[in-house]
């Protein structure tokens, strides 16, 4: 497989650890994905109702359905294979399902509307699961041991912990992040639209997608290990929303999805929509440790999801398609 | 007297925890009710691919129906 050749950034930089040195970095390159394929039933349709999170192993990739409430499951090279899960409130059953996250040969899904957390092995048998007080919006498992559960605040009573730690047997270990709270609900929680990609060495990166460069790094203990800044060239884009009484509001949006590999971000960039609203985009940021733009990447169309592996781009699109990309530099 | 007075208090006491409680309890079921889906319309609104705008109004339609069916005037 072709290596994406991704930039040597000579730098020293500001680290995950805090290091603080001389920075000099090479410019951006720029690749362009060319597709490789497009997932679809014989008769044209997406396998797909409503996709809301991709996770990968080794050699498979994992669709979580929303609509469908399952988990379509994919070869690496798009083939669809089979169907983990349907809609219930039983052990392997899910109801409104919104994260999911893999680790070796087990599958993490935040249940949403039951909300619990449930293990599976990647060929659908149930392993186990745990309650909770909310209902889980994003899953990280970082070891068996460690599972960051994400939830949505209520906005009801002032700044609520978004980041809740357990155990594999569903103790309670920790709690962290403070949500943005103004008192007008739908903005703050527009504002509170955060993302938990993995990082190296059980670690992982906290994201807010909107008013905020900043990129964190914390422990598997909820502990903040360093923070970056993403560079003031990143494309960023403004949008007012209509806001409490009347009032509008300017969002800055960072990123509509993004995606972590070998220690570099994947942010999608929100684009402009015909209906001059702000959507999914057709552009890709990969950030480097310091916040840096160490490359882009034009897509052929808007995808709204993404997962990433070495040069290969896992993406949905509008219609609800997998589809495949390589990277070629332009 | 004082026995006529305590009695009719027991029995209001009496009368009021069997006809208020259920249909407290039954309030509180609505209202879990309520937030439950409340929170299933949010995140469907969040996981929507919508622009950014239109998920903020479909947010707040989610807080609409919320208050609309805690008030008990239509369910979500």
């Amino acid at each position: 497989m072709k290596k994406p050749g991704l930039p040597i950034v000579l730098a020293i930089g500001l680290g995950w650890q805090g290091q603080v040195g001389i920075c000099r970095q090479a410019p951006p390159l720029h690749y362009a994905a060319r597709e490789v394929k497009r997932e679809t039933h014989a008769d044209g349709g997406p396998f797909l109702s409503h996709p809301v999170a991709l996770a990968r192993n080794e050699s498979q990739l994992f669709i979580l359905d929303m609509d469908d409430d399952d988990i379509k499951v994919f070869s690496k090279s798009g083939a669809f294979e089979y169907v983990i899960g349907r809609k219930g409130q039983g052990p392997g059953e899910f109801h409104l399902p919104s994260g999911l996250d893999v680790l070796g040969d087990r599958l993490y899904v935040a249940d949403s509307a039951n909300r619990r957390v449930q293990v599976v092995d990647t060929k659908g048998k149930y392993l186990s699961g745990f309650r909770i007080p909310f209902s889980p919006h994003r899953i990280l498992a970082l070891g068996p041991e460690r599972i960051v559960v994400m939830s949505l605040p209520s906005g009801r009573d002032g700044r609520e912990k978004m980041l809740h730690g357990y155990d594999g047997s569903g103790q309670l270990l920790w709690e962290a992040g403070d949500s943005f709270y103004s008192r007008d609900s739908v903005y703050d929680l527009m504002r509170n639209r955060w993302f938990i990609l993995k990082a190296a060495g059980g670690e992982f990166f906290l994201m807010r997608g909107a008013d905020d460069r900043a990129v964190r790094r914390l422990d598997e203990d909820g502990v903040l290990l360093g923070e970056a800044e993403v560079t003031e060239k990143y494309p960023f884009q403004e949008i007012e929303i209509p806001g409490r009484d009347g009032q509008r509001r300017t969002l800055r949006a960072l990123c509509w999805n993004c995606a972590s590999d070998r220690e570099r971000l994947y942010l999608l960039v929100p684009e402009r929509t015909e209906d001059d609203d702000l959507g999914p985009g057709r552009a890709i940021a990969v950030i480097g440790p310091a916040g840096e733009i160490v490359a882009s990447i034009d897509l052929p169309e808007r995808l709204t999801r993404i997962a990433v592996e070495g040069n290969t781009i896992f993406g949905i699109d509008l219609e609800a398609r997998l589809r495949i990309f390589k990277l070629e530099p332009k | 007297m004082k026995r006529a007075i305590a009695m009719t208090l027991a029995v209001l006491c009496f009368l009021s925890a069997f006809l208020w409680l259920p249909q407290s309890s039954s309030a509180r079921a609505r209202a879990d009710i309520c937030y439950d889906d409340w929170e299933a319309c949010r995140t469907r609104a969040f996981e929507s691919d919508e622009g950014i705008v239109k998920t903020t109004l479909w947010l707040t339609v989610c807080d609409l129906a919320l208050g609309k069916c805690v008030l008990g005037f239509t369910k979500l």
